[in-house]
């Protein structure tokens, strides 16, 4: 079981760095599963772009104000 | 040609990452407690990627192509993000930068603490078997998910085999850790690269009709390319201000 366990934590660990940061994507992920079908042509992949960068934006500034050096 | 190019590249370069990273582990765990143990729990590690690779590799050639781009897409978007981030925040110098000497050094004194004398050292070929499974495990997921959804397994099989054996004829000669690998930069490329599929696989699962192919993942290379480098900025900025 601990085994079991581990493995699972080190799968999740692949995609999951800062849980905030991964729940934000995830939750953007099931947003843009909404919107983009109803965008045209490119402005859909454009907008899942500029989703994906304000997160990572976000997430590395809040960091570097949470982590002092 | 170019896909399989654009496959490869982020499969040599993460997979060049992780086997440096393994490589530490085998090392230390070879100088504290003998080679026998360390290439065997080495070898073992490599053997246990291959069967993941051997197996889920022809199980997801299987999956209808529009939920496999949406799953890998999805778990690309998620890792290469955590990639990018996490270099990000190396650069700007809010995270230290990963060290082999000191990462060998742990490895090495946990190594002769767990070790007792006689016997076949278990302990100590546990940890080499972990560090290249555990190391190997992100290789395995970029060689499955880049090989499936673009259809590319030769290139990306090629692009890790030859990491691995890159990594495995420069520390055969130095026979220390890669302390000069530019660690972080590569981290850095493969995030960018990983998001760029990502992204690109993911909007085409939604619907997104993206054009000219090819080209469009170049653009979204290069948008995340900026992205990262306004990061940086923001980060080091945020830190000079406090």
């Amino acid at each position: 079981m601990r085994v079991v366990r581990g493995l699972l934590s080190e799968l999740a660990g692949l995609f999951v760095g800062d849980a905030v940061t991964a729940v934000a994507l995830v939750v953007w992920i099931a947003a843009a599963a909404l919107l983009l079908p109803h965008l045209r042509g490119m402005a859909g992949g454009i907008t899942l772009f500029f989703g994906n960068s304000a997160i990572l934006l976000w997430s590395v500034g809040a960091a570097a104000k949470r982590k002092p050096r | 040609m170019l896909h399989g190019i654009l496959a490869a590249a982020p499969a040599f370069l993460a997979s060049l990452v992780e086997f440096v990273e393994a490589l530490t582990i085998v090392l230390a765990v070879g100088v504290a407690a003998g080679w026998r143990a360390s290439l065997a729990g080495a070898a073992a590690g490599i053997l246990l990627l291959l069967v993941l690779v051997g197996v889920f590799g022809p199980s997801l050639a299987r999956v209808p192509e529009r939920p496999l781009q949406l799953a890998i897409g999805t778990l690309l978007l998620l890792f290469g993000i955590r990639w990018l981030r996490t270099a990000c925040l190396r650069a700007a110098g809010v995270l230290a930068l990963r060290n082999e000497e000191t990462a060998f050094a742990r490895t090495l004194a946990e190594t002769q603490q767990n070790t007792e004398s006689g016997g076949f050292p278990w302990a100590a070929a546990t940890t080499s078997f972990n560090g290249v499974a555990l190391e190997g495990l992100e290789v395995v997921f970029i060689v499955l998910a880049l090989g499936s959804a673009a259809h590319a397994f030769p290139p990306a099989i090629a692009g890790a085999a030859a990491a691995f054996g890159l990594v495995l004829i420069v520390g055969i000669m130095v026979h220390q850790p890669l302390r000069r690998v530019p660690e972080n930069a590569m981290k850095l490329v493969v995030g960018v690269m990983l998001s760029a599929f990502g992204t690109l696989w993911l909007g085409e699962a939604l619907g997104v009709a993206w054009t000219g192919g090819d080209i469009a993942l170049i653009g979204l290379v290069g948008g995340y390319v900026v992205v990262a480098l306004l990061a940086i900025r923001m980060a080091r900025g945020s830190l000079a201000a406090l």
